[in-house]
């Protein structure tokens, strides 16, 4: 949040941002990928590979918008409930006979609104994030719920189900969308000053406004997008399990904090990167392949997640203070 | 529109309607509220057929009782500048540990102390890990929200624990004394509790001033880490005994007896009931009287016929409106 009150629980900001370097962090995944090729049986597999990259792109699209967002120091708790109610707006647009990639345009237009709202509470009333964020996740999964109600069930046209679990070349659809995410929005942030503008949003709210960053404009567009790309990432999902459910973006909120999260980006602002979000969504949907192919039971699953989050980002926030004072014991030993 | 200096502050030349908002809401929140409840009520005796038939505002009150006590018990961490979505998981995980511990033979009593403890180290955890971790409570809870639930499916193997007929838990649902139910004086006195340390304690105190400025507090000598643990540690201590109200009245114990629901309807009711979202304001009166209006509106979506789905985003649109008032209303200063 860019209002220091909000962040009134956090003693001190800035104590150890990006703990742990990033290349560090690639070294960690190549290891741990190949102990697990090594130990889980079929986990190495081509099909399976795409499977987990597949289920990660939905991930990844939300996860793309929401690290814009937490870029300017706020959150978005709202993703969760934007891919349910889109996914049922998509079938109900493919219902009235509207073309499936129509309907999910349509789909990221209402997201777009529903984050404008997000935005405009932020950027205007300077509300925290995390409140603003949380009545719209409300609103957006209630009207899911209500309108899922008695509704008919539609049958979805093939070529949108193909969208969802097919492949051109052994990739599958959904990743090739991710990637085309995640370049757009790279290109966009590099050839124009849209990356400097977030991430002094972000970094020292007041600073921005006193340099002249349009901070309004930024935040607003970081909510847009973050809720244009939940919608796109429930149109993936609808078309994924070829159905849509009042709650099936639910667990999203969760996991697209995480990936960001595991991808580095800083809960307090001013610090993420795009791709590294991905390799974050990309990790999380591994351990979950992972539990799956070691039939772990899915309770268990849904532990881990929950303490891997909490863990990283403490990591996050304490990581490097406590490398350091590991360090100096260390010295302090050598010394005697 | 307003007109905003360099700072991007709101200036004082906003115009009157702001300012009559602000004024109106300003003095005295709490009688504003009860004021707001009557209306209510002498609106829907007219309107909403059977609101004013016999017993309907006493199921009222009893039905909101579980409400009353969460809605206090989130009011600790609202007022600390934190916010709590874990009472969700802690209603269910309170309820399997209760319905699981009488089930096996233990005496109810001790077995409902056991669950409102359990809760309050699920509180404890998310209290420390809050302030000495420095996780943003929003994560730290919804992390929470996610482990207690997967922990209550594990304790209760996915299943209904059905309660046996007969026990003293079932004198607590139904019972009254002198003429009141039995859990409408559970919340009575947990909200008594709540005023006395929120305005009779050193705790409240400290509470409320590390809720309006942390670091002039932690200045100040204040131990603000502990005044954020304990108010964490209230939260779901309170989310617990209302997690035994709730057991009792269903007569069950479900790992899905709270939900994100709950989440929404606790804290709508707190915000509603006039506690800042930005920390430090909040009176045990106004969040009590928001959880009656809370549950009046429920009501009346159930007499009116109204789709109950459509509760979640009523309660959405309650926590933006009072934002946006509270917004208007302080004109928080920006950083």
């Amino acid at each position: 949040m860019p209002s220091d009150r909000s962040d009134s629980l956090v003693a001190s900001r800035r104590q150890g941002a990006a703990a742990i370097p990033i290349l560090v962090r690639i070294g960690i995944v190549v290891v741990l990928l190949l102990a697990v090729s090594l130990s889980v049986p079929y986990f190495a597999s081509v099909d399976n590979a795409m499977g987990l990259l597949a289920q990660a792109s939905i991930v990844a699209v939300a996860a793309l918008g929401l690290t814009l967002v937490i870029t300017t120091g706020g959150i978005d708790l709202s993703v969760g409930g934007v891919i349910s109610l889109s996914g049922l707006v998509d079938v109900i647009l493919i219902g009235a006979h509207v073309p499936w990639g129509v309907a999910i345009l349509i789909g990221m237009l209402l997201g777009g609104v529903i984050g404008a709202v997000n935005g405009a509470l932020v950027a205007f009333l300077r509300v925290p994030a995390f409140v603003a964020t949380f009545g719209t996740l409300g609103i957006a999964a209630g009207l899911a719920l209500f309108i899922a109600n008695g509704r008919r069930t539609t049958v979805l046209p093939d070529s949108m189900i193909e969208f969802g679990n097919g492949t051109v070349l052994q990739l599958p659809y959904l990743v090739i969308v991710a990637v085309a995410v995640l370049i757009v929005l790279e290109v966009a942030l590099r050839v124009t000053p849209w990356s400097m503008r977030l991430r002094a949003t972000g970094d020292n709210f007041r600073v921005a406004v006193l340099v002249g960053v349009p901070t309004r404009p930024i935040l607003i567009g970081a909510y847009v997008a973050s809720g244009a790309l939940a919608s796109l990432a429930g149109g993936m999902l609808t078309a994924q399990l070829s159905t849509a459910g009042p709650q099936q973006g639910e667990p999203y909120t969760l996991s697209a904090i995480a990936a960001c999260v595991v991808g580095g980006v800083d809960l307090m602002g001013g610090r993420g990167r795009l791709w590294a979000s991905c390799l974050g969504a990309i990790f999380l949907a591994g351990l979950g392949n992972v539990m799956n192919l070691e039939g772990v039971q899915p309770f268990i699953q849904d532990l881990a997640t929950g303490v891997l989050i909490v863990v990283a980002v403490l990591l996050s926030t304490r990581g490097r203070e406590w490398v350091a004072r590991f360090g100096e014991s260390f010295r302090k030993a050598g010394l005697r | 529109m307003t007109t905003t200096d360099t700072t991007g502050r709101m200036t004082r030349s906003g115009n009157a309607v702001l300012g009559a908002v602000r004024r109106a809401t300003s003095q005295v929140p709490a009688l504003g509220l009860v004021a707001l409840l009557a209306i209510m009520w002498m609106v829907a005796s007219f309107t909403v057929p059977n609101f004013a038939s016999a017993g309907n505002v006493g199921n009222i009150l009893q039905q909101s009782s579980d409400l009353v006590v969460a809605a206090t018990g989130v009011m600790f961490v609202l007022l600390a500048g934190g916010i709590d979505l874990s009472i969700g998981s802690v209603y269910g995980i309170g309820s399997v540990v209760l319905s699981g511990l009488v089930l096996g033979g233990v005496e109810v009593f001790l077995a409902i102390l056991i669950a409102v403890t359990v809760a309050g180290v699920a509180g404890f955890v998310n209290g420390v890990l809050t302030h000495y971790g420095r996780i943003p409570s929003f994560i730290m809870t919804l992390g929470m929200y996610y482990v207690l639930f997967a922990v209550a499916q594990i304790l209760s193997n996915g299943q209904t624990l059905n309660l046996p007929p007969g026990t003293v838990l079932q004198t607590l649902a139904r019972g009254n004394v002198a003429g009141l139910p039995i859990t409408v004086i559970v919340a009575v006195f947990a909200a008594v509790v709540a005023w006395l340390l929120l305005n009779r304690t050193v705790f409240g105190r400290r509470l409320v001033s590390v809720g309006l400025n942390p670091e002039a507090s932690r200045l100040s000598g204040i131990p603000v880490g502990p005044v954020i643990v304990g108010a964490f540690v209230l939260s779901s201590l309170f989310a617990g005994i209302a997690s035994v109200i709730l057991t009792a009245r269903v007569q069950s114990g479900t790992p899905a007896l709270g939900g994100l629901d709950s989440n929404f309807e606790v804290i709508t009711a707190a915000v509603v009931g006039g506690t800042s979202l930005f920390g430090g304001r909040g009176t045990v009166l106004g969040v009590v009287v928001g959880a009656l209006i809370i549950r009046t509106i429920g009501n009346c979506i159930t007499l009116l016929d109204i789709s109950p789905l459509l509760y979640q985003a009523v309660m959405g649109s309650l926590i933006l409106i009072a934002l946006i008032v509270e917004a208007i209303r302080t004109r928080q200063e920006v950083s």
